[in-house]
């Protein structure tokens, strides 16, 4: 795959500015993005299909 | 935890086994030149390259903090190790920080604070890197002491004066390793210590009270209102938000005094603070988090090969993240402002785009993974693609607006690329560029 440069330098620029400005604040979360949100502070993150299972099981489903 | 997955794990970083060494077979195995002569070995002999022991580190931080089901720990290891910094090209420090990081932070991460901070206090590679190691009655270094009170306990604004820090060193001296190039275990050198009586804050030692008066401050230090504080603010900075509130810090240094330093009670305190709750996807992620987290929503895994390791590292580099490199004892910064800027953001691109390509060679990511469910062909246009994969892999946190601007740029991209394979179905060609486009989405680079 190859990828124009400008284009790289552009994207990045923009994502900067957007980055620091819309950092959003939850009013309710649902369960799946209350897993998200603890897989993201407590851990590296979810790893593919972890916070939906996080989400229905609870933590034990996560050690299968 | 799934102890079978935890004995894969171990079985993978098995081949690395500098990992396993004490500081002693560390500077046996990977000697400079010089250090060569001192041990009186055949300067000829090929032995291990001191730069292999950061490759390996380097490596079993990213497998475990990829793969360990036990990630908390791998958070709260690189949390401690950052707060109680050590620098690894810092001479002799190269042989300890290996032995640093598995037995006096990891150790102590779910333990109590006084406890971590006396084991660092006596770790060789902080007496290296802080020169405590020379620190004698007559010739004071002040440089661990400074940072004992500035960056590992009160914090800058304590109260604490430059008298403080004098005495606080004077207590200190002795404080020691037998051999600074050997850097073998803590050593006490009572000849060396400054057997007159002091004060530090308000905390006063007799004459000749020995080790007992390092250890007597360390704990005091550790119990310290101000330590409690700075401690929680920290720890809230990291897990909360850039600012957290007055509030929430004092509720955290409140369970900080209560339990005595105990590190568990107060990550259950953060966890239970409302303004946890309502801090969802505002914290950026570092280089590091962010790499890892790339890696982790892809489903990939790391090939632990200290031959592969170069894109990577160079992305760390670049980035203003090596890792076990940074130089100053404040350790790397945990906000926003220190990590956002269009030159990181291009390296974030660029690694993702080689991510998601599986052009990493330290990153085996099958793609199938993600594509094998839409292989029938339901996924005709790209916004369906798009939809799909925030849905189904990045658990929709990608806002509508994004998602727009993304299929706005994965066109634009194509004007570029004059992409000829129309033909295909439409993941066949474009999956790499649109989950390079999420995972550089601002969604995804904060956590």
């Amino acid at each position: 795959m190859t990828i124009n440069v400008k284009w790289i330098l552009r994207l990045s620029i923009s994502l900067a500015a957007v980055i620091v400005v819309t950092s959003q604040k939850s009013i309710a979360m649902n369960t799946t993005e209350k897993a998200v949100h603890v897989l993201n502070r407590f851990a590296y993150g979810p790893k593919l299909g972890e916070a939906k299972k996080l989400a229905q099981t609870g933590d034990k489903g996560l050690a299968d | 935890m799934n102890p079978k997955t935890e004995a894969k794990l171990e079985e993978k970083l098995k081949k690395l086994s500098s990992l396993k060494y004490t500081n002693q077979q560390m500077l046996a195995a990977f000697p400079k030149q010089n250090e060569k002569t001192m041990l009186g070995l055949d300067p000829d002999k090929i032995e291990g390259d001191p730069k292999d022991i950061l490759k390996e580190l380097v490596i079993q931080k990213i497998v475990r903090s990829v793969e360990s089901e036990n990630q908390f720990e791998e958070v709260l290891v690189d949390f401690w190790f950052n707060h109680f910094n050590v620098y690894f090209d810092k001479g002799a420090v190269r042989h300890a920080v290996t032995s640093y990081e598995r037995d006096v932070i990891r150790p102590h991460v779910f333990g109590n604070f006084k406890d971590m901070l006396m084991a660092t206090a006596k770790s060789p590679a902080m007496l290296f890197y802080l020169d405590n190691h020379k620190s004698r009655k007559g010739q004071i270094n002040e440089n661990y002491a400074r940072e004992l009170l500035e960056l590992h306990t009160l914090g800058v604004d304590a109260g604490y004066t430059q008298r403080d820090i004098q005495e606080t060193a004077r207590v200190l001296t002795g404080w020691s390793i037998q051999k600074a190039y050997q850097i073998s275990d803590f050593r006490f050198l009572k000849n060396q210590h400054d057997k007159d009586p002091k004060t530090v804050l308000d905390l006063e030692f007799k004459k000749n009270e020995g080790i007992k008066e390092g250890e007597r401050l360390i704990e005091y230090l550790a119990l310290h209102p101000s330590t409690a504080k700075f401690i929680s603010k920290k720890l809230a900075v990291k897990f909360i938000s850039d600012s957290p509130s007055k509030e929430s810090v004092n509720k955290l240094a409140d369970i900080f005094i209560k339990s005595r330093g105990n590190l568990k009670e107060v990550y259950l305190a953060l966890f239970q603070l409302d303004e946890f709750w309502k801090s969802e996807n505002i914290k950026i992620k570092t280089p590091f988090e962010y790499f890892i987290s790339s890696v982790r929503i892809l489903n990939a895994s790391i090939i632990p090969d200290t031959e592969k390791i170069n894109i990577v590292k160079r992305f760390f580099d670049q980035s203003g993240q090596s890792l076990y490199r940074c130089q100053p004892p404040t350790g790397f910064k945990a906000t926003a402002d220190f990590w956002v800027n269009p030159g990181a953001m291009v390296n974030r691109i660029n690694l993702a785009l080689k991510l998601s390509d599986d052009q990493i060679p330290q990153v085996s990511f099958d793609k199938n993974n993600i594509l094998n469910p839409i292989k029938n062909n339901k996924y005709r246009n790209q916004d369906e693609l798009v939809q799909y994969f925030n849905k189904n892999v990045f658990n929709s946190i990608i806002h509508k607006k994004t998602l727009a601007k993304l299929d706005q740029l994965v066109n634009e991209s194509e004007q570029y690329q004059q992409d000829s394979r129309k033909e295909l179905p439409i993941y066949y060609f474009k999956t790499e560029k649109i989950l390079a486009l999420m995972l550089s989405t601002p969604e995804f680079q904060r956590r």
